[in-house]
């Protein structure tokens, strides 16, 4: 058993960084990008105990030695440490807050000839709102290599914009042959995929990907999965104050149609109107639901991870409703195909305006028999 | 390209400030010409007229002058060499036209700084440095290490060479009394110093007379226990936000005003008995690597300080 002095403080590094679900708690480990489950009666501990005495700390418990376990467990996992009363004043929480140099951070576009056609109006936008990053997509008609050397070229001397990818459908032309060299000349371009293609290839240096898998429409984004989380300082800022997936975004679809997404179909402007009569209210309407005030997912140890589709959702009528496509369960901690798994329908109730009520029986029960 | 610069010039964009970005690696860079009035000057994206008063921001634009002064006395160079020193030239010519006519945030030619007079000045602040000697000879060393446990080395610049065809970067290192008998009776001068044991290391970075402070807990593991430029990037250091007691947070920026540096990062230790040691000014301190992980958002007080230059504030 260690043992500790009378002057060692317990410091949690960052308690702002341990989030608290229903059923189960979750330190952002941002630093590394993973997340550590932790019970909830941990996440309490440490929110009553950072920077007191340790002896003080034990003294108060009756299992003596689980409290130091814990200890060093969080100490040996760099979740905490033990220090002075010095460094119990100087070491700061983190800051939160999510600023960033622009009015429409990124942008999707759909591509198609009219964009094609109409690229420097775009640039206009990018230029005059400052986007950062600007992804075109093509899931059905075939893009030229010429068409993507033009925005290649139209877009190089933005300065704001620093990424440009494209998902676009594979095309013999598409070759990494004839990519390659049109990529290495432009190093804004950030990710390169091509899907529908007969093999699978990625090549590092120039971040282009070739997947068999076929993406046909907009219907398949906005799927929650482990695979689809996001661990990183700006996401988990950006989704404690602002929508996690439409803040700051701009859609056009191949038309020209301005959108919040290109998945809805409700249509705010077309990219030749003046943008002094856009409806910027009807752009921003979504961009503060923050995940905090979703149902269910404000119960839910993922939401700061968690890209937050305000496309499909469960009941449409309801704007604080949560994602439809959601496979996990907050109340019994557990996705989808897990053993013991139930929806959360069968954890409690909707009440008459849509909001969720967990049932403590309810959850119990489903839960007994594991 | 630097994205940290990238995110400054986003930042003095979206406050309605032009802004350009000059690289001094950029093959299409070009001075059109330049008078005591202006300068025009051309880059492969664009090209800009510069006037004065206009603001200029030297970042890491010293570099370059100190890492060639070796070959600048040589007679007869090659004619890429003797191209790349003009070049060379009209690039500083630039900065000193900057540094007369321009507002600027960095002087670059006070970023060459000398680890010893750094020393001594922040002694004579009454900041706290640990034990150090200057020698070049076993003698000298050995009389100095007797008195301590261990020793930490501390060569004068921070730059990279080629051994063998490998790059060997020159970090601080750790000497034991018992292998001083390994050392050459007569060497090249360096910085020794009384090794401390460290609780954490703090980085400090200097922007407007304030300290945004990084504490780094690398302690736990061993590839970081001397330097922690010696990255660990499975398991990175627990970096945190740090507050310095106020009194020695004056001290360092007037030990910045000292060395006529702008912006600057400091490597301060502080020892587990709570002891704070200075050890070294970096001049052209990267801040990316302080502000990101502490949200501190020094791209956008960097922006603000520009543009509130520019605006004669
Ligand atoms: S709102 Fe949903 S469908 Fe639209 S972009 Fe976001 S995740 Fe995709
Ligand atoms: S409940 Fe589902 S959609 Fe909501 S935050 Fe959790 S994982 Fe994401």
């Amino acid at each position: 058993m260690k043992t500790f002095g009378v002057q060692d403080f317990f410091i949690v590094f960052d308690i702002s960084l341990f989030v608290t679900g229903y059923a189960r708690a979750a330190i952002y480990d941002l630093q590394r990008s993973i997340l550590q489950y932790i019970d909830k009666e941990i996440y309490f501990f440490c929110k009553r105990h950072n920077k007191k005495k340790i002896l003080d700390i034990i003294s108060e418990y009756h299992n003596k030695e689980d409290v130091i376990q814990l200890i060093e467990f969080l100490v040996k996992n760099e979740y905490a440490f033990i220090g002075s009363e010095s460094d119990a004043t100087h070491i700061k929480p983190i800051k939160h807050i999510w600023k960033e140099p622009c009015l429409i951070s990124n942008s999707v576009v759909e591509f198609s000839s009219y964009i094609n056609d109409n690229l420097f109006v775009i640039k206009g936008l990018v230029d005059k709102y400052l986007i950062q990053a600007i992804e075109f997509v093509s899931y059905t008609d075939i893009i030229e290599l010429m068409d993507i050397e033009c925005v290649l070229q139209t877009f190089a001397n933005c300065t704001a914009l620093h990424e440009i990818s494209f998902c676009v459908k594979y095309d013999s032309e598409l070759c990494k042959e004839n990519l390659i060299p049109v990529l290495r000349q432009r190093p804004l371009s950030n990710q390169f995929v091509i899907h529908s293609a007969p093999f699978t290839e990625y090549i590092q240096d120039v971040k282009l990907l070739y997947v068999q898998q076929k993406i046909e429409s907009f219907t398949e984004c906005g799927r929650v999965d482990l695979a689809y989380l996001y661990l990183n300082k700006r996401f988990f800022m950006e989704a404690r104050e602002y929508n996690s997936c439409l803040n700051r975004k701009l859609c056009i679809d191949s038309k020209g149609f301005i959108k919040n997404c290109l998945a809805m179909s409700e249509t705010l402007g077309h990219i030749s109107d003046d943008m002094l009569n856009f409806p910027w209210d009807k752009l921003e309407k979504f961009w503060h639901i923050k995940k905090d005030l979703i149902e269910v997912c404000k119960d839910c140890e993922y939401r700061y991870a968690c890209q937050d589709c305000r496309c499909f959702v469960k009941s449409p009528e309801n704007v604080f409703s949560q994602p439809s496509k959601c496979l996990y369960n907050p109340y019994i901690a557990k996705w989808e195909g897990e053993c013991g798994y139930v929806p959360i329908e069968e954890c409690g109730i909707f009440d008459n305006q849509g909001r969720f009520v967990p049932d403590v029986r309810k959850i119990r029960s489903s839960q007994e028999h594991f | 390209m630097d994205p940290t610069t990238t995110l400054v010039m986003q930042w003095v964009l979206s406050l309605d400030f032009d802004v350009i970005r000059i690289n001094k690696d950029d093959p299409n860079f070009q001075i059109v010409y330049l008078s005591t009035e202006c300068v025009k000057i051309k880059t492969t994206y664009r090209s800009c007229l510069i006037k004065k008063g206009d603001v200029f921001w030297f970042r890491r634009a010293g570099a370059f002058s100190v890492f060639y002064t070796g070959k600048k006395n040589e007679k007869n160079v090659n004619s890429e060499t003797f191209c790349f020193l003009e070049r060379q030239e009209a690039w500083r010519a630039l900065i000193y036209w900057g540094l007369r006519f321009g507002k600027c945030l960095d002087n670059p030619f006070k970023a060459d700084v000398n680890k010893l007079d750094v020393l001594i000045k922040a002694e004579d602040l009454g900041i706290q440095i640990p034990a150090w000697i200057l020698t070049g000879s076993r003698k000298e060393l050995c009389s100095f290490a007797e008195k301590y446990d261990k020793i930490a080395t501390k060569n004068f610049t921070t730059l990279q060479y080629t051994h063998k065809n490998k790059a060997v970067k020159i970090l601080t290192g750790c000497l034991f009394p018992k292998d001083i008998s390994n050392v050459p009776i007569s060497f090249s001068p360096m910085i020794f110093q009384q090794y401390i044991e460290k609780k954490y290391e703090l980085r400090c970075f200097l922007l407007c007379n304030r300290l945004y402070s990084m504490a780094i807990f690398s302690q736990q593991d061993d590839k970081t226990r001397i330097d922690f430029r010696n990255y660990n990037t499975q398991n990175p250091n627990r970096c945190h936000p740090y507050q310095l007691p106020l009194a020695i947070e004056k001290k360092i920026i007037r030990l910045a005003h000292l060395l006529g540096l702008d912006t600057a990062s400091f490597d301060i230790l502080i020892d587990r008995n709570d002891n704070l040691y200075f050890l070294e000014v970096n001049p052209v301190g990267q801040f990316g690597m302080v502000s990101y992980p502490c949200n501190y958002n020094l791209e956008k007080k960097i922006a603000e300080h520009l543009v509130s230059l520019a605006n004669g504030l």
